[in-house]
């Protein structure tokens, strides 16, 4: 059972929940929950949302709103600190980072809502003080749509974005779909054996992982989540 | 139909196996291939369908009731996955229940 | 039933006019759920084959397309809870796919492209109780919804409408298939809410 302790407007779609949940015991980077909700007549519907905190922070969920969701416009717009839900978690053991000692560069692509749990890995890599270098590539359609936007600068990695809808003026970034082009100059050399965690749209994340095997990049180098949506 | 991953069915797993098995892996009954659990294809139908991502075929599948779980793993092989000595989990395979139980 | 979130309204809601089964919630929607890949057979190459009679015979989609067909409005019911109503087919009767096949078969199974298989009396296939629907909604029925054609059997569970079907075994014994070899009940009657195994 959760508890919505704070909301906190990441994006005009996306939503960030702090939750209270009793007897939580912590998670890994990487991990998820899966909400339930249930109307008053009974009528039940269950989603999976990755957590967006640390470790060792309260649990946190970063929410998207879909436009034909059924889950996740209740949960950005109508939802309030007090607000009960049922919760079932923290699960996940393939997707997942710890600080565990490897020294191999860790190279994570995001797609989207996909840059929840690869946040959660580097707000880990930070509150740990870890060496490990780190890269993230995000995709967004627009500026507004960059989720975390004010806290990618500080989060201790070096971040590359590109907006594939639209860019602002004076924008450095890539401003195209992440393509093979774009990973081979973006993403550490297969010599230097990154571990790779790609996570968004099932086809941004085949694409993906097609382009970096293609590069050279072992597959059981590259660990992937996919969401729902094309 | 865009399949998601074995991440999505993380907490089903667990409630058949025990624990966290998406790190566990397993090689595909028709063509070999070797995953890691988590990132097999599922497939959300009537019931859940997990296929190989290399040749599609059907690996593992799953049907929940509220209170029981039927699942057939008869095609992943060497995942050395052990599904729950409990009442509520009916292991099956070719059509029939292979833990003992009846068709109730 | 679980803790109740303040102000949640989901997509289903219930309805007392007695056309929604037992357990079910009515929706506007048409989910998509599918058991593997959405296959995408040609054409020119399809064809449905009635086996198990004296001889197969088989249509080419030409040939079904060339049958009386039917315009069917039905109320659909899936054993994830959801039940849509009044969704407009078009089809062919299995009723007249059967009256060219010599057969004293009791049970079928249909097989469709993709591998999936599930099982039905043939009584419940006659009597104008089945079609195998090409036309959904006044459009030619999408493939993620079973286009070119799937079968159409309302009165059952709609895991019994079995997407990209491309045939039916008519066979003497019954031989459960996909879900009902996996705890799906082997009948799936929605108004006795017969699910799974044991219901």
């Amino acid at each position: 059972m959760a508890e919505v302790a704070d909301a906190v407007t990441e994006t005009p779609r996306v939503r960030t929940l702090v939750l209270d949940v009793p007897g939580w015991t912590g998670h890994r980077a990487g991990q998820h929950v899966d909400v339930r909700l249930t109307s008053e007549d009974g009528y039940q519907a269950e989603r999976s949302y990755s957590l967006a905190s640390a470790p060792r922070e309260p649990p946190a969920l970063t929410v998207e709103r879909l436009d034909d969701g059924e889950v996740s416009p209740y949960l950005v717009d109508d939802v309030v600190p007090g607000d009960k839900f049922e919760l079932r978690g923290p699960i996940g053991g393939y997707f997942v980072w710890d600080d565990d000692g490897s020294t191999e560069p860790l190279f994570l692509v995001a797609g989207g809502s996909g840059v929840v749990p690869l946040m959660a890995m580097l707000r880990h890599r930070r509150a740990v003080g870890s060496t490990v270098p780190a890269k993230l590539l995000y995709s967004s359609r627009t500026f507004e749509d960059v989720i975390y936007r004010d806290e990618l600068d500080g989060v201790g990695a070096e971040v590359v974005q590109t907006l594939t809808r639209a860019q602002p003026p004076g924008w450095s970034g890539y401003g195209r779909r992440v393509d093979i082009d774009m990973l081979r100059e973006v993403a550490y050399p297969p010599e230097q054996d990154p571990r790779v965690f790609v996570c968004g749209p099932t086809s941004f994340v085949e694409a993906v992982a097609d382009g970096l095997v293609a590069l050279g990049h072992r597959p059981g180098r590259i660990r992937t989540e996919r969401f729902g949506g094309a | 139909m865009i399949h998601l991953d074995g991440n999505s069915i993380g907490g089903l797993l667990g409630d058949v196996f025990g624990r966290d098995v998406t790190d566990a892996s397993g090689r595909c009954s028709n063509c070999g291939a070797e995953n890691f659990v988590g990132a097999l294809h599922v497939y959300r139908a009537a019931g859940v369908v997990v296929r190989c991502p290399s040749c599609s075929a059907v690996l593992m599948r799953f049907v929940e009731s509220r209170d029981e779980v039927w699942v057939d793993l008869a095609g992943l092989l060497g995942s050395g996955l052990e599904p729950l000595r409990e009442a509520r989990v009916h292991v099956v395979h070719a059509g029939q229940v292979v833990d003992g139980r009846t068709e109730a | 039933m679980g803790i109740v979130s303040r102000g949640f309204r989901g997509r289903g809601r219930g309805d007392d006019s007695g056309r929604l089964p037992p357990g079910q919630y009515v929706t506007d929607d048409f989910p998509v759920l599918s058991a593997g890949p959405t296959p995408h057979t040609r054409l020119d190459e399809w064809t449905f084959t009635i086996e198990g009679g004296a001889e197969p015979v088989s249509w080419t989609w030409e040939e079904l397309l060339a049958l009386p067909s039917e315009a069917v409005t039905k109320d659909i019911h899936c054993v994830t809870k959801w039940s849509k109503f009044d969704t407009e087919w078009e089809g062919v009767s299995v009723d007249t796919l059967l009256e060219r096949v010599d057969h004293d078969r009791a049970y079928a199974l249909a097989f469709c492209d993709g591998g999936y298989t599930t099982n039905v009396p043939v009584e419940d296939l006659t009597g104008g109780k089945a079609w195998v629907a090409h036309t959904y909604d006044g459009e030619p029925l999408d493939p993620e919804h079973g286009g070119p054609a799937r079968l159409l059997v309302p009165h059952l569970y709609f895991w019994k409408s079995a997407k990209w079907v491309r045939g039916l075994r008519l066979l003497d014994d019954d031989q459960p298939g996909f879900w009902e070899t996996n705890g799906y009940h082997n009948y799936g009657d929605p108004w006795r809410e017969q699910r799974y195994w044991g219901d």
